[in-house]
């Protein structure tokens, strides 16, 4: 991983050249020709999610063997793209890979992550957004006390670490610390929990690993609440993009069963 | 003649004259009135009520209203409304004789806005059609069918008969029933369908997909897959998932059977004799 020069940012592309990027299992190639741009991408089904393959290339070429290609015609001279890494536009239901006890009155702070979108905006006066791909297209789930009561979610499995050094780099994902207090008498028994990355910001730490605020989850002493409560930036961080909804005031509260499962 | 003259003089001197211009007045006042009025309530109605509703109270207000002025200009033109009362009361009793089908359905439209057991864009299913509702209205309810055809249902049978609302929540539950021959086993089976559910990002980690075996059937053993997927998402899961589990099955050898029928001699062991003859032609003459 080249850290001086994050993947992400400004390219300017020439008429009649293209930018190739490859990361993780997405392959997405902008090409520029007279006001229009043209977006191919597929995702590689050999590669492994957690591969951390990542590859960029400007120059005179004409991508090929792509699965999907859009065409984008702009009222627009600007030869200036921008990458962005942004989070899911759905809450994220992070699974342990095994289901994690945590006794009345302890906390942790599990360390999850996940994967990340690629957003291809078209730089002018004002930034339009062209295309946004996932780097790796998560399972549907559904997250709520029944069928006729919940949030649809993307499914993700994590390893729910607990050392901060024991963290592998992943470039296509993004680590959220979360931070679990029990205040309620009892054990809580968690197979999952919904991380709410739609409100989260993304950050860039110096060796290039995406990181977003702290996420703070208190159960209360009736067990039936849930605080959910975003922290400040991570330390020693570049902001890179911001959330794409508002949390009021950094601060909710929500019915347990919408957070914990 | 003379009398004609007369009489077209009563009519047309200056009280007459005053009475015509106060009620016309009142009409033109009335129909702004109601409008103005019907206009605001549907401002406050939409936000409590569906877009089917709204429109009825609208009309209710604007009618109820313009009605009323309509009254009170005859009064103003010195019509006896007692007797007009009279009349309509009759005359209600006359039309409610003759439009008992449509004052049945008129009936059946408000019990229908009231339940709201679907709105205008929902997809529903009533006996064999199913379509997007495109409006509710007073007498009947108009749907789209997904092959482009207007179809008008009365309020009447909706009333009476079975609707399903399709988009009424946002997930949904598909049902797959697959047959397997008696020689697999059914563990495995159960196996590879979760893998193939886990594979398709279109089906529903959670809720879980549901197996139950369904029995001994004549030909297979008749299994029941039921995946979850996001309600736009469930035709394709549809296409997809049955195309995976062929591929799947193929893969891992296992038989999807076609209905077959063994016949036995009497004895399980031994094979139907079968002899093989030439018929003999009979000589031309």
């Amino acid at each position: 991983m080249n850290t001086e020069t994050p993947w992400w940012g400004e390219v300017g592309l020439d008429k009649e050249c293209a930018l190739q990027l490859d990361i993780g299992p997405l392959s997405v190639a902008v090409e520029h020709s007279d006001f229009e741009w043209r977006i191919h991408w597929q995702r590689e089904k050999e590669i492994d999610s957690n591969d951390n393959r990542m590859h960029k290339v400007v120059g005179q070429f004409t991508p090929c063997n792509y699965q999907d290609i859009t065409r984008y015609i702009v009222n627009s001279s600007s030869r200036q793209i921008q990458l962005l890494p942004a989070l899911a536009d759905r809450p994220v239901v992070c699974r342990p890979a095994s289901p994690i006890n945590l006794d009345a009155g302890a906390s942790v702070v599990l360390y999850v992550s996940t994967p990340i979108y690629v957003q291809i905006n078209l730089v002018n006066q004002k930034t339009t957004l062209l295309q946004e791909l996932a780097t790796q297209r998560l399972s549907d789930t559904w997250f709520g006390p029944s069928t006729c009561v919940g949030e649809l979610c993307y499914a993700s499995v994590t390893s729910g670490r607990l050392d901060l050094q024991k963290l592998p780099y992943r470039i296509q994902r993004a680590t959220t610390p979360l931070h679990i207090h029990n205040r309620a008498d009892n054990n809580l028994l968690f197979e999952r929990v919904a991380l709410p990355v739609p409100l989260l910001s993304l950050y860039a730490a110096e060796n290039g690993q995406l990181w977003t605020q702290s996420v703070t989850l208190t159960r209360e002493d009736s067990g039936d609440f849930a605080q959910l409560k975003l922290g400040d930036a991570p330390m020693e961080s570049l902001f890179v993009n911001g959330a794409r909804k508002n949390a009021a005031q950094g601060q909710l509260i929500r019915a347990f069963s919408a957070i914990f499962k | 003649m003379n009398e004609i003259w007369s009489y077209l003089d009563d009519i047309f001197n200056v009280a007459s004259l005053g009475k015509i211009l106060r009620a016309s007045l009142l009409l033109i006042l009335g129909f702004i009135f109601a409008k103005l009025l019907s206009y605001y309530s549907t401002h406050f109605s939409k936000k409590l009520f569906t877009v089917a509703t709204s429109m009825l109270i609208k009309r209710i207000v604007f009618h109820g209203i313009f009605i009323l002025f309509i009254f009170s200009a005859m009064l103003e033109m010195g019509f006896n409304l007692n007797v007009l009362l009279g009349a309509a009361s009759v005359l209600t009793v006359a039309v409610g004789f003759a439009s008992q089908t449509s004052a049945s359905n008129f009936i059946s439209g408000i019990f229908l806005m009231a339940e709201r057991s679907f709105s205008v864009g929902d997809v529903v299913r009533v006996g064999s059609t199913v379509g997007e509702v495109l409006s509710i209205d007073l007498l009947s309810v108009k749907l789209r069918t997904f092959d482009n055809l207007f179809v008008r249902l009365p309020n009447e049978t909706l009333i009476k008969s079975e609707v399903t609302t399709l988009t009424k929540f946002p997930i949904r539950r598909l049902d797959l029933k697959i047959g397997i021959a008696y020689k697999e086993s059914i563990d495995r089976v159960k196996t590879i369908l979760q893998q193939v559910a886990a594979d398709n990002p279109l089906s529903l980690e959670e809720p879980k997909p549901l197996y139950i075996f369904q029995g001994f059937d004549d030909s297979s053993l008749t299994l029941q897959f039921s995946v979850w997927a996001k309600r736009e998402n469930f035709l394709e899961l549809k296409n997809s998932i049955y195309e995976q589990i062929k591929v799947a099955f193929d893969k891992e050898g296992v038989e999807i059977p076609f209905p077959h029928r063994s016949l036995y001699t009497g004895s399980v062991t031994e094979p139907f004799p079968i002899k093989i003859t030439r018929e003999k032609k009979e000589p031309e003459q």
